[in-house]
């Protein structure tokens, strides 16, 4: 389409901003629709197409257990273009469509926003090399039933659909597609598979936790966007957002009254912050809450913090019930929705400082209090405090660190680590690397394999003059170069020495609030060993023994942050192969009877693939 | 580990006072035990036998082989299985004397079951002077009933969608097909519990009907529903004691909620309601053959654009004729991105439900420890998984018969075996590991697998192009570890069986010299 005006900047589709049922109900009616403002696409980006497909996404809508595929919607018609798209309905297939692109693109673009470069599918490993993946299929009616699932094998969101059991749904049929939790939720964690691959992994007991708990997060802070919505909650409960269960605090409200007859799946307030709980919590989803639960008493905290003066300025007490003053409603809702984008922005900046593999907890919170002390040195409403003080509250506690206090919380700069730094990197400029910021996600992922490759050159060339500098890398990265005597059941490259994976480079660029400009390189280092079952059999394998098939595979790493304005290595988030413990506690876990190795069943090919992120499980 | 377990056992565990085995025989005074499995079967048939003095005292355990859907071309070790099991019976009937003190039927599958069917000619006159079964096939009771009429109700639905043909390429269906086959697949499945007018089994009777006909054998009086945490006695003079493991009654559903660290795991019988009612609904759909004509829409007419992901392409048939040149249905038919299609992917939810009743129905196994004179135990665990299996350390067993006395652990129990029948034909789901064999440390432990690879490995699927893994490879060679070798299989080698029980405590015979005699049999001199 060439035009002889200017392009709009933005491009504006209506949903339902939470879902069906909320606009069928009389009390909700006035913040049942949202409108989505989506950046018009730029000149480098694929033109917005039927379907819709654009350059992140392809809505296929193809529905084979009802035998049909519906006609693909068309945004650029200019009947739509007029009113922002579609009118929200149950009974258009096409507005289904149009809501899951709208909130899916909304979803990329927040994680955008704040990590300061372009999302990226997780590749596909083909013919023994990694194949990237253009758009991320979305099938808006692929299943009859209450389940949806972000498909790791398609590359793919499946949402399903079904008739309700319960008459408070308020609708026969229900439809995953419109719920905009259960999209933001599913879309959240293709994202993160496309920035940490092996997060997947159930590794640990929080790997898998993790997951749902950051696909919880960003759904359930997407409800502080909705300013309309929070100030109507705001003046009902006269300025309080943490006394009621509200559909704020609640997801996926639809879909559980019509599969369990319950409010909400997972209600994020009035449980009292039980430190103990934690540790008797193994289901992925229910110890992912836990996680949710802390983020969102540190919102409440930092909300509460940031209205305390608006309060006392209006002359009310919190939660009175009191009717408030418009404008000071209006003032609260802005500090409701600020404190909440802020709170979701710390939790997504996070994910660049966190190891590659086996992720806990703990160090989520490392990655939080690290990454936001780099772009906002000055804390000055204590958010750092507020996460802090609630993830220990949950029981997330950070064993390794001398306490629970911010400045203990950063992640060890290499000069803690080893002494003094010994590891330079001034080299770096050497080996050519494209830091050139591009825009076209293709030009993004042709650089940043090429990146991939350099980077490996250089990590990975031996250097004879001085091998004790390669076994400070090795100290500090925690992976081998060169065969230990011990450890022999690290995994061979093609001449025999342990292989190293470089598993992604990627630049980033962010702005802090009072001008800070934050250029990094995030470079992720993995390597692989053979894990058994049985300890006896290891450290036979370890000591240079016959090497059988594996049960399992393990797997170490570190994530290296190198700062670009002056070419310093500011930290190494670490997760060592050599681990004895940490060996022997994934071990622990696939002997746990949801585990494999309960039985005498190991991994292998013929075995069924199940879907690790579905909202239901389905499988085993 | 597990090295040192078994050193320790060894040395320290291995009672001193049983003598090994004489050849005294039958006429000693303690007895003889002996334990014959019917071979050449994936399926169980053990007689178990009792003789001291002038007296025998005659077990029945299951009596079943696994039968194919598909044709006798594709799968014809499984098809062979039908004739064996005839002829088994007959040679049975005749050592038995058409008479016996007990039957057990452990659960309600093809492959524990279907000989009373294909042999019922040759059972018709069979008296039974009492049968054992789960508290699960309990008429009356509740939680029982419940079970059952999920499980009728998902066996419905499953049926009714592997009888569309329109599906059967699929792999998610192939699946659901080779499951249905633990019921004797759609033919028998739908003849329910009903008898002949004569109390005869039907023809094509299905596994319910079986139990009935057991029960109506022997007689309202001589049926007994065990539950776990039970003594009861069995042998000559029910001279020995036999421990009820299994199958769980799953009445801490309360606990699990109050406790989460008790977790999924713990569940026993995993089939939902609620994926029975999906899977009803696709069946209400999708069910039996010819194309389904859709009447369940969700959308009006205005917005239907059908498809049928069978169609050819080119053809008309089944796709709206505005499919061909829609670019978002070549966008979805390219083939370079044909692993992202889901033309199937829906059908998941029937697989799943079939992967779970059939791990709830092999649950609902009958597990016994059978006690011997000298407390050693021979360990019948049905086709037991997981959640049966863990539940069995829930309850502790009366040591002896005294009220209050004594009680032992399960861990007690398993160290004391001497013989296992290894659960579901040793796949790899019904064995537990550090809760199952690793505690059998008694050295001189021997074992049954009631396999045929061959027939095993002819179930295939698109997902398990090599049939199913029966016996599966990482149990088996645990099982040899732990045996030493003491392994007797439904296919195995005679020559080499024979070799491998030299030393073994059990005196090990044959039906025939041939090299695929019908029975092998086990047999323990008792010290009296």
């Amino acid at each position: 389409m060439t035009s002889s005006y200017p392009p709009p900047s933005v491009r504006k589709l209506r949903v339902y901003a939470f879902d069906p049922q909320t606009a069928s109900t009389l009390g909700s009616i006035g913040y049942a629709y949202a409108t989505v403002a989506l950046p018009w696409e730029e000149s480098w980006e694929e033109p917005l197409d039927v379907g819709p497909v654009n350059e992140y996404l392809e809505v296929i809508d193809v529905d084979p257990a009802s035998g049909q595929f519906y006609e693909a919607v068309n945004l650029n018609d200019p009947h739509l273009l007029a009113q922002d798209g579609l009118t929200p309905t149950e009974g258009n297939p096409q507005f289904h469509q149009q809501m899951v692109f709208a909130v899916a693109m909304k979803v990329i673009r927040l994680f955008e926003r704040a990590l300061g470069r372009k999302i990226i599918w997780a590749p596909r490993w083909e013919n023994r090399r990694y194949v990237p993946v253009k758009r991320l299929r979305v099938y808006p009616h692929a299943l009859r039933e209450a389940n949806a699932y972000y498909s790791r094998e398609k590359r793919a969101l499946l949402f399903g659909y079904f008739r309700s059991a319960n008459a408070s749904a308020g609708a026969s049929w229900i439809f995953t597609a419109l719920s905009h939790d259960i999209i933001a939720h599913e879309t959240t964690h293709a994202v993160l598979d496309g920035l940490h691959r092996r997060y997947a992994e159930a590794t640990g007991v929080d790997s898998l936790a993790f997951h749902e708990a950051f696909a919880d997060i960003v759904a359930l802070f997407s409800h502080f966007t909705l300013s309309e919505a929070v100030y109507a909650h705001i003046q009902d409960k006269g300025g309080a957002l943490e006394t009621h269960a509200s559909v704020l605090s609640g997801l996926a409200s639809q879909f559980a009254a019509g599969t369990t007859g319950r409010q909400s799946l997972r209600q994020y307030v009035g449980s009292a912050p039980d430190p103990d709980l934690l540790a008797k919590t193994t289901e992925c989803h229910d110890r992912g809450a836990i996680l949710v639960a802390a983020v969102f008493d540190a919102f409440l905290t930092i909300y509460a913090k940031r209205t305390e003066d608006l309060l006392r300025i209006g002359g009310v007490e919190r939660g009175q019930g009191k009717r408030l003053d418009a404008d000071l409603a209006a003032r609260l809702t802005r500090e409701a929705v600020k404190s909440a984008d802020h709170v979701l922005r710390m939790c997504i900046r996070a994910l660049d400082y966190m190891p590659p593999v086996d992720v806990k907890f703990s160090e989520f919170l490392r990655g939080i209090i690290t990454a936001d002390n780099d772009l906002v040195p000055n804390d000055t409403y204590n958010y750092r405090i507020a996460f802090t003080e609630a993830f220990r509250r949950r029981g997330i506690l950070v064993e390794e660190c001398l306490s629970m206090s911010p400045e203990n919380l950063l992640w060890e700069s290499p000069e803690q680590m080893l002494d003094k730094n010994p590891l330079e990197i001034d080299d770096i400029e050497e080996i050519d690397l494209d830091l050139v910021p591009h825009y076209s996600r293709d030009a993004i992922i042709e650089s940043s394999e090429q990146n991939r490759r350099k980077v490996w050159n250089w990590l990975v060339q031996p250097d004879p003059k001085q091998p004790k500098i390669d076994r400070r890398w090795e100290e500090a990265l925690g992976v081998y170069f060169v065969m230990p005597k011990g450890r022999e059941s690290i995994f061979e490259s093609w001449d025999g020495g342990p292989a190293v994976e470089v598993h992604s480079v990627r630049t980033t660029r962010r702005s802090g609030p009072d001008g800070q400009d934050v250029r990094q390189l995030v470079i992720e280092v993995t390597q692989r060993r053979r894990g058994y079952l049985d300890a006896d059999v290891q450290a036979k394998v370890d000591a240079g023994g016959r090497k059988p098939k594996p049960d399992f595979i393990f797997r170490g790493g570190a994530t290296l942050i190198i700062d670009l304005r002056e070419n310093r290595l500011r930290y190494i988030m670490r997760k060592r192969i050599d681990d004895a413990q940490r060996l022997s506690d994934q071990r622990d876990l696939l002997l746990q009877p949801d585990g494999f190795g309960f039985t005498y069943l190991t991994a292998g090919p013929g075995q069924r693939v199940v879907e690790p992120f579905a909202m239901a499980h389905r499988g085993q | 580990m597990k090295k040192a377990r078994v050193r320790k056992a060894k040395a320290g565990t291995a009672p001193p006072t049983i003598p090994p085995s004489s050849p005294q025989g039958a006429g000693a005074a303690g007895g003889e035990v002996s334990i014959r499995m019917y071979r050449g079967l994936l399926g169980d048939f053990f007689f178990v036998q009792h003789k001291q003095g002038p007296d025998a005292f005659k077990m029945l355990i299951d009596c079943g082989v696994l039968q194919c859907i598909g044709t006798a071309a594709a799968k014809p070790s499984t098809s062979r299985g039908k004739g064996r099991i005839v002829a088994a019976a007959t040679a049975f009937m005749k050592d038995c004397g058409g008479s016996l003190d007990l039957v057990v039927a452990t659960h309600e599958h093809f492959d524990h079951l279907s000989g009373f069917i294909f042999a019922k000619d040759v059972f018709a006159n069979l008296k039974i002077g009492r049968v054992w079964m789960a508290w699960t096939e309990d008429r009356t009771d509740k939680v029982a009933n419940g079970y059952r009429n999920k499980k009728g109700k998902a066996l419905a639905a499953l049926t009714a969608l592997a009888q569309n043909s329109r599906l059967a390429a699929t792999s998610e269906i192939a699946t659901v097909n080779n499951l249905l086959q633990f019921y004797g697949g759609p033919d028998h499945l739908k003849n329910g519990v009903a008898l002949a007018a004569d109390g005869a089994l039907p023809g094509r009777a299905s596994c319910e009907a079986v139990l009935e006909w057991l029960r109506q054998k022997a007689g309202a009086g001589n049926v007994a529903f065990l539950k776990p945490g039970e003594v009861v006695r069995w042998g000559v003079k029910d001279g020995f004691r036999a421990y009820v493991l299994g199958p769980p009654r799953d009445n801490d559903k309360l606990l699990r909620q109050l406790d989460p660290s008790k977790g999924a795991a713990r569940e026993v019988y995993l089939a939902r309601g609620e994926d029975v009612e999906t899977v009803s609904g696709l069946a209400a759909i999708h069910g039996k053959d010819g194309r389904s004509d859709f009447g369940d829409q969700p959308f009006v007419s205005l917005h239907r654009r059908p498809y049928d992901a069978n169609a050819k392409p080119g053809s008309r048939a089944g796709n709206a004729k505005s499919l061909k040149k829609d670019p978002v249905f070549q966008l979805y038919r390219n083939a370079h991105d044909a692993y992202r299609r889901i033309d199937a992917e829906w059908l998941g939810s029937a697989e799943d439900l079939a992967l779970k009743i059939d791990g709830d129905v092999n649950n609902t196994s009958l597990a016994l420890a059978l006690e011997l004179s000298d407390k050693r135990i021979l360990l019948f665990p049905g086709d037991a998984q997981v959640g049966n299996w863990l539940s069995w350390g829930d309850q502790t067993y009366p040591a002896d018969e005294v009220k209050d006395g004594p009680r032992l652990k399960v861990e007690e129990l398993l160290a004391r075996a001497v013989f296992y029948k290894v659960g579901h034909h040793a796949s790899h789901n019904a064995t537990l590991r550090e809760r199952g064999l690793e505690l059998m440390t008694d050295p001189r432990l021997c074992a049954m697998i009631p396999v045929v690879e061959e027939t095993a490995h002819e179930q295939k699927t698109r997902s398990s192009p090599n049939g199913w893994a029966m016996p599966y490879g990482d149990l088996y060679s645990r099982l040899n570890e732990r045996t030493k070798g003491r392994i007797l299989r439904g296919d195995g080698n005679v020559a080499a069986e024979k070799d491998s029980f030299k030393d073994a405590i059990f005196k090990l015979t044959y039906e025939s010299n041939s090299s695929d005699p019908l029975w092998c049999e086990l047999a323990l001199a008792l010290p009296s």
